[in-house]
């Protein structure tokens, strides 16, 4: 067998079969297409402003360590002219992050870019260890989602960054539209399909320090999402042609039911046709656009005005989060069947509905929060149309309630430990 | 073994332990159904008050002073389709009974796949004559619809070549890349085939006989696929994208209900029972998004029946139907489309010099049609 010709520059030997197309092509075509790529998702989208301050936010995974290379490289290439910093978030999980964030440090003297490591105990007043302590193993991953989902928001404002990007590759984005598909959420479906998403979030005023006690100013914090349209098998490859050091991260909680069973799925179909991981993307970008009230909008370009949108609703691996999004199969089926019962009864629903108002008459004095009585009404119209999203009363950040979930996890931690005066700052 | 009135284990799985039917509340229930212990006649009426809800447009009091509506009802031959006809056919009947006229005349349509041009007999198909000799069957070849997509490609690029070197659809589909692309067109021509016999024969509607299982097949099929842009479009009921109404009349029935229906009430429709009917799980390491989207539905729905009727919902009734004024219309499926970006990095070679929707790009690369109509446009030139 003679060896295979370079697809691209048919000068050199192809020594990579590309997961995406399967084009055969050499290390160096297969390295410049691959950041061309990116550049092209960063430039068609209009990503970036010259001279914008720019946290990547970086864990020490592949993703991450891949997206700070090919924007260290990008940014130098094309002239981008950002102002670049890692942006890396510790749990406060004893041993957990020590090799990580090592991966980190590391990646920060190579790339010779500014560091910033911030903890849950400086954003929250609680490391997960303390948590766990509290609440016991049970419980915590709830904490661990919604902590988690704020922190690179929260940690932006603190360092004065109005922008993050993540390394959300191309089998999440795909694994989410189809998990949203499953879930009948298109408000969540059409929210998490753009590249770039908003967060008003809390940062510090000017230079005054945050512990003044009155409430932190707004600022709205970009998020985006320069993997996209990347290959999570592509990104591999590249670290190991690179020589990248990335530490394997494998998220230390299971994902929840609906995210194993999309992420089984794309899987398969990426084995049966490569370009489905992309297909399913253009599906979820294209669905958008169907869900009522977003008609109007376009389609990537001006991505930001179409989402008043939420990074409340990206899950980074580890697929709990509070409220209706960790329910589970079982949960959703039971209440679907609840519904549809209450749907076919018809007559019988009117009476049926005195002895629920009866019910949820005993539970108020509970205060089980907005959660519970969504749960306990499946009689209830569900709306289709957006959530409307406000701010955190708290806190700044975005939400869909007055206050928003991690304010009320950590009320209920701060209450059951009197002594402490950390607020949340 | 199966067939007895007292079957204990039912398609539905579920083991019947001379429990009342909670309809009735008097005969003993032969299966269960949505947690429900059902007797024989109650599941029936169960059947057929969830097809009939869906037909209320066809009503006899809707009927046009100046003629009657014919509605075209294509036959698989697979127990879904059959189900719908025998209980449409129930219908018709009670129609008359009560009023002396029906709300609509059913035109069945048939269409061999089997490309052989010449008209193949099906047993089956004698068999649903036979059962149903009051109804209209008309018949087709999937062949038929290959002049159709001919004249689509050519009446967009004059240049393609005329000297009846045609190319023939099986020529056509063996040229295709790969199990998916040939699945993903037959399916698309076959509905195309059954949009221009409806129009043909003056049929105001097409009734499907997809259930809640097929549909959640196509939706996450179709999203796999690329064609997230025409999910509405599709598969909800009233206006199609194709120009003609669509409507499912089985939308809010499983697969395995029906299975159940025929083996446990209607014995004479087991006939139309296939292979994979019976048994739960095809999981023959899926060659196809369809073969694949088939067995993931399958055991989502072992558990979760509700998440897979709310795919259906979601995709069918909460999704906009595109204005369709906008639009190009894409020479295989037909479907109007939005031209927009591709998604970064889809390099390959996208710029079709045909009108093709995003997913039939996916399916049918650029080659495969300038390699089909280059042999002619050479010898053109010599
Ligand atoms: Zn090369
Ligand atoms: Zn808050
Ligand atoms: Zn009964
Ligand atoms: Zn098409």
């Amino acid at each position: 067998m003679p060896p295979s010709i370079c697809a691209l520059c048919t000068a050199n030997r192809a020594v990579i079969l590309r997961p995406k197309n399967h084009q055969k092509l050499c290390k160096p075509c297969f390295l410049i297409t691959f950041e061309d790529e990116i550049h092209e998702t960063i430039t068609s989208n209009n990503l970036f402003r010259r001279g914008e301050r720019v946290a990547i936010g970086a864990s020490g995974g592949k993703d991450s360590t891949v997206l700070a290379s090919v924007m260290k490289t990008l940014n130098d290439r094309h002239d981008y002219g950002l102002d670049l910093v890692l942006l890396s978030i510790d749990e406060g999980i004893k041993g957990y992050r020590d090799d990580s964030l090592d991966t980190v440090r590391q990646n920060a003297r190579d790339y010779e870019m500014p560091l910033m490591i911030l903890g849950y105990d400086e954003l929250y007043g609680w490391t997960m260890d303390q948590v766990v302590e509290q609440v016991g193993k049970k419980g915590n991953c709830t904490y661990c989602g919604v902590f988690r989902r704020q922190a690179l928001d929260r940690g932006a404002a603190r360092l004065g960054v109005q922008h993050v990007v993540t390394g959300h590759n191309a089998d999440d984005m795909a694994e989410t539209v189809m998990m949203n598909l499953l879930r009948g959420d298109l408000a969540r479906l059409s929210r998490t399909t753009s590249i770039i998403t908003s967060t008003p979030s809390a940062a510090p005023e000017a230079k005054a320090a945050t512990t003044e006690g009155g409430l932190p100013s707004i600022t709205t914090i970009k998020r985006s999402k320069p993997l996209k349209y990347a290959y999570e098998k592509e990104i591999v490859l590249y670290a190991h042609h690179k020589s990248l050091l990335y530490f394997s991260t494998e998220c230390i909680y299971s994902p929840e039911a609906f995210r194993g069973s999309a992420r089984a799925l794309i899987k398969n179909l990426e084995r049966i046709r490569p370009s489905s991981i992309v297909d399913v993307i253009k599906s979820g970008e294209d669905m958008a656009r169907l869900v009522p009230g977003n008609e109007d909008a376009c389609a990537n370009d001006c991505a930001t005005n179409a989402s008043a949108t939420a990074a409340e609703d990206e899950v980074q691996g580890c697929g709990s989060a509070g409220g209706k999004s960790s329910e589970s199969m079982a949960k959703m089926e039971a209440r679907l069947r609840e519904n549809a019962k209450a749907e076919e009864n018809g007559l019988e629903t009117e009476i049926t509905s005195v002895t629920v108002e009866m019910n949820s008459l005993k539970l108020p004095n509970g205060k089980n929060k907005a959660s519970r009585a969504s749960d306990s009404q499946p009689r209830r119209k569900k709306k289709v149309t957006q959530q409307v999203m406000g701010t955190c009363e708290r806190c700044g950040y975005l939400s869909s309630q007055s206050i928003c979930k991690a304010c009320v996890l950590l009320e209920g931690l701060n209450k059951s430990r009197p002594k402490a005066e950390i607020g949340i700052s | 073994m199966e067939g007895a009135p007292a079957v204990r284990q039912t398609a539905t799985g579920q083991n019947e332990a001379n429990r009342v039917c909670v309809r009735c509340k008097e005969a003993e229930s032969v299966t269960t159904i949505r947690s429900e212990p059902l007797c024989k006649e109650c599941f029936k009426k169960y059947i057929h008050t969830k097809v009939v809800k869906r037909m209320e447009t066809f009503r006899v009091r809707n009927v046009p002073s100046d003629g009657q509506r014919r509605l075209l009802l294509p036959l698989s031959l697979g127990i879904s389709s059959l189900t719908l006809l025998h209980v449409l056919h129930l219908h018709l009947a009670r129609q008359k009974n009560r009023t002396g006229q029906t709300g609509f005349d059913l035109i069945v349509l048939w269409i061999d796949l089997s490309h052989s041009g010449t008209q193949s007999r099906d047993p089956l198909l004698d068999a649903a004559k036979r059962m149903f000799p009051q109804h209209t069957f008309i018949s087709s070849s999937i062949t038929d619809v290959w002049t159709s997509v001919l004249s689509s490609l050519y009446s967009q690029d004059t240049q393609l070549g005329h000297d009846g070197n045609l190319p023939s659809l099986p020529e056509f589909l063996s040229s295709l890349p790969s199990a998916t692309s040939r699945a993903d067109v037959s399916e698309h021509f076959k509905k195309r085939l059954v949009v221009n016999i409806a129009k043909h024969n003056n049929c105001e509607a097409v009734l499907w006989g997809h259930t809640a299982t097929r549909l959640a097949e196509q939706t996450l099929a179709e999203t796999a696929k690329g064609r997230g842009f025409s999910l509405s479009g599709q598969i909800s009921d009233g206006d199609s994208a194709l120009g003609i109404p669509f409507y499912y009349p089985l939308r809010d029935l499983f697969r395995k209900e029906l299975v159940a229906h025929a083996e446990l009430v209607e014995g004479q429709l087991c006939v139309f029972l296939g292979p994979n009917d019976k048994k739960q799980a095809v999981s023959t390491r899926d060659s196809s998004i369809d073969a694949l989207m088939t067995s993931y539905i399958d055991s989502v729905e072992r558990g979760y029946p509700s998440i897979v009727a709310n795919v259906v919902r979601t995709a069918g009734e909460k999704l906009t139907k595109r204005p369709p004024q906008s639009s190009n219309v894409c020479a295989i499926c037909l479907l109007p489309y939005h031209d927009d970006l591709e998604p970064t990095g889809q390099s390959n070679g996208n710029t079709s010099q045909f009108q093709l929707c995003y997913g039939c790009r996916q399916s049918v690369p650029q080659g495969c049609l300038t390699g089909l109509f280059e042999k002619p446009s050479i010898s053109d030139k010599r």
